[in-house]
């Protein structure tokens, strides 16, 4: 009796192990082919080979994320031709219209979770996206495609729930009206600054000489977090502001500064879009899955009960045997009942278990919290900007020398505070958390052993200030 | 009793795996040509290879029935670049697509009615010029002319679009706008004209929404 018993319980327990951990083969890392991703990775920036061997190893799902995040770092560090190809591919993806797609159906059913879907970011990631592109058309002196990103992206910021929150993403109207001033084109930078003005009183529009815009962005990304089946946004960054100096060689004894003005502010877009259509779908998920656990328990508490009656204790000696059989009759009803209650609990519980509520939690974790910036008028002798970091209550935290990257009539200034390469190669929620705590190790070249083997402990922190 | 027990067990389990056997087997899609002048696999709302090829075959076939293009006594020079051929839209794309296109087909198509300046390689041609004159190489076979072709007529255009999304459906639409224009480099007369417009809509899984 005692071995049946156990028995029993192992087949339970093993029936709910095999359903712990269930996890899509979508959301599993591959390993890429190795000849082909040495080569791959051969002109790649050292600092950043293990983030693209993550991104390879991670593909379609993720690949709109890790373009994201590759395409920033590598701008970051003035890669533009590789940060052109990454964001060009991410907004490919974004613009890529999912009707009867696969995947897409594959994410709203009840028992695969929202994150086996291709991801495509939320508005405010993906007009981040089209704003950095906006910035290499800038970089590379091409005023209108700058233009077009800069428009294209204020267009992803259409849907939010709240009317006041629609196409309220100040800095691109900004950066359109710029990118129109730069190639000449007054009506139309007239138009833009229009649409700016509207949403934005404060911050200072350029004048008709300006010939450099100066970006600034401080802070950490905002962070996405699951509340149930709710996408939750929650800031992470500080408050810093930016105070510009500059030497102009014509003269030399003036110490000219400015402060840049708020342009953005990224967390502020990300927490206002309210919410999304697919959350009413992941509600109803929950709602199942809440019902599906109140029938298990109910369930299980009542083969528990079942099952007390059937193995109390039978009649007494001496009772009519008539009665005897009664008793044993209702111990044998009540053994059924507790076999078929605990079976409808099991299989409850396990539904329960298996349905798939959480929202998709995977976002952009090298962006910042805010755009801040200027525009200035200097001459072309004036080659490099010094940009210096405050804290709200004054105290200087650090500054850099940062060159005018001028193309056209106009120049460019970028300065994210603290680095832009991510320090975990793997997107935050990116992969399951046993796979976002294993190293990260690029297998050695299969045609040279001395090929590089680099290994990191796992990161879960985020970037480090510079 | 035991049998039927362990086959419940057994079905529960194999229901619950059931529900984690999600292997993208997708068996992949091998290369395929596709014609550049249909709708492919991937579409959005912007401006595609089927427009392109749409509207610069219409603008050709147009402006080949222009007279004062195409039959003039004397074929004039043309000049047709992106130049001053200006995006304004929401669609990134690379303009000489289309003006490549455009002067390539009329290229071909005019059989030598119209005579097509290559301004975009203006300065490939007078490196060359110096080189000759300085001795640097020899003159080649071709007579030397005074100075490079000047243009009688240029092609100027705008590429403009109108956005609009629901943002209760996620429906989105685009009004895209492009208009070609031929202006008489002496007198900036427009002596042509032409207009491509098409409006795509497109509505994302909810998903994204």
């Amino acid at each position: 009796m005692a071995a049946a018993g156990a028995s029993r319980l192992t087949s339970c327990l093993v029936a709910a192990a095999m359903t712990v951990g269930c996890v899509t083969a979508r959301e599993q890392e591959t390993s890429p082919d190795l000849g082909s991703v040495h080569a791959y990775l051969d002109d790649k920036p050292t600092e950043l080979r293990r983030h693209f061997f993550i991104a390879q190893a991670q593909g379609q799902r993720n690949r709109v994320l890790n373009d994201m995040r590759l395409g920033l770092a590598t701008f970051a560090l003035g890669r533009n031709q590789l940060s052109e190809q990454l964001f060009d591919d991410a907004l490919q993806g974004i613009e890529a219209v999912y009707a009867d797609n696969e995947q897409a159906k594959k994410a709203r059913e009840l028992l695969t979770r929202e994150q086996v879907k291709d991801f495509k970011g939320e508005p405010y990631e993906r007009v981040m996206a089209y704003y950095y592109r906006g910035l290499l058309y800038l970089r590379a002196g091409d005023f209108e495609n700058a233009r077009a990103s800069f428009k294209g992206g204020m267009l992803q910021d259409a849907f939010a729930e709240e009317q006041q929150y629609r196409a309220d993403f100040a800095l691109m109207p900004f950066l359109q009206g710029w990118a129109a001033h730069c190639s000449g084109n007054a009506s139309l930078a007239a138009e833009d600054f229009k649409e700016f003005r509207a949403i934005n009183k404060d911050a200072p529009l350029p004048r008709d000489k300006d010939n450099v815009l100066v970006l600034v962005e401080t802070g950490d990304a905002p962070v996405k977090i699951s509340d149930g089946a709710r996408l939750r946004i929650k800031r992470s960054g500080s408050t810093e502001t930016a105070r510009i100096s500059w030497t102009d060689p014509d003269h030399p004894k003036d110490h000219p500064e400015d402060s840049a003005v708020l342009l953005e502010d990224i967390y502020r877009q990300a927490s206002t879009r309210g919410g999304r259509q697919f959350d009413a779908i992941l509600e109803g998920k929950a709602e199942y899955k809440s019902v599906a656990d109140t029938v298990g328990n109910a369930a299980l508490i009542g083969a528990i009960l079942a099952a007390k009656v059937a193995t109390e204790s039978g009649p007494r000696r001496g009772t009519k045997r008539k009665d005897r059989e009664r008793a044993e009759d209702v111990q044998q009803g009540a053994a059924i009942a507790a076999g078929g209650l605990a079976l409808i609990g099991l299989l409850s519980k396990l539904t329960a278990h298996a349905i798939e509520s959480e929202a998709d939690t995977r976002y952009w974790d090298n962006l910042s919290d805010r755009v801040q910036g200027l525009t200035m008028t200097l001459s072309d002798k004036v080659t490099a900007l010094r940009v210096e970091f405050q804290s709200p209550g004054g105290t200087m935290l650090g500054g850099r020398d940062i060159p005018i990257q001028r193309a056209g009539r106009c120049g460019l200034v970028w300065i994210k505070d603290g680095t832009a390469i991510p320090r975990n190669p793997r997107a935050p929620n990116s992969v399951p958390a046993d796979i976002m705590a294993s190293p990260v190790i690029i297998p050695a070249a299969p045609a040279s052993p001395a090929a590089l083997v680099t290994a990191s402990p796992p990161a879960t922190g985020r970037d480090s200030k510079e | 009793m035991r049998r039927p027990y362990a086959l419940s067990v057994a079905i529960a389990a194999a229901l619950a795996l059931a529900a984690c056997q999600r292997v993208d087997n997708t068996a992949g899609a091998p290369t395929v040509y596709i014609d550049p002048g249909t709708s492919g696999p991937v579409k959005g709302v912007g401006i595609e290879s089927q427009d392109v090829i749409a509207m610069t075959d219409q603008m050709l076939r147009d402006m080949l029935s222009q007279p004062r293009l195409a039959n003039a006594a004397m074929p004039p020079n043309v000049i047709i670049d992106s130049e001053y051929f200006h995006n304004e839209s929401s669609s990134r794309l690379n303009k000489n697509s289309i003006t490549d296109r455009l002067r390539v087909g009329l290229n071909r198509a005019a059989a030598g009615r119209m005579q097509f300046v290559g301004r975009h390689y203006a300065d490939m041609v007078a490196k060359e010029r110096d080189l000759k004159r300085q001795g640097t190489v020899d003159k080649a076979t071709l007579p030397a002319a005074g100075a490079q072709k000047g243009g009688d007529y240029r092609l100027g255009g705008r590429i403009t679009s109108l956005d609009s999304r629901d943002p209760k459906t996620g429906m989105m639409q685009r009004y895209n706008q492009i208009i070609f224009e031929m202006v008489d480099l002496e007198t900036s007369e427009i002596v042509w004209s032409g207009i491509y417009e098409f409006a795509k809509a497109a509505q994302d899984d909810i998903i994204y929404r």
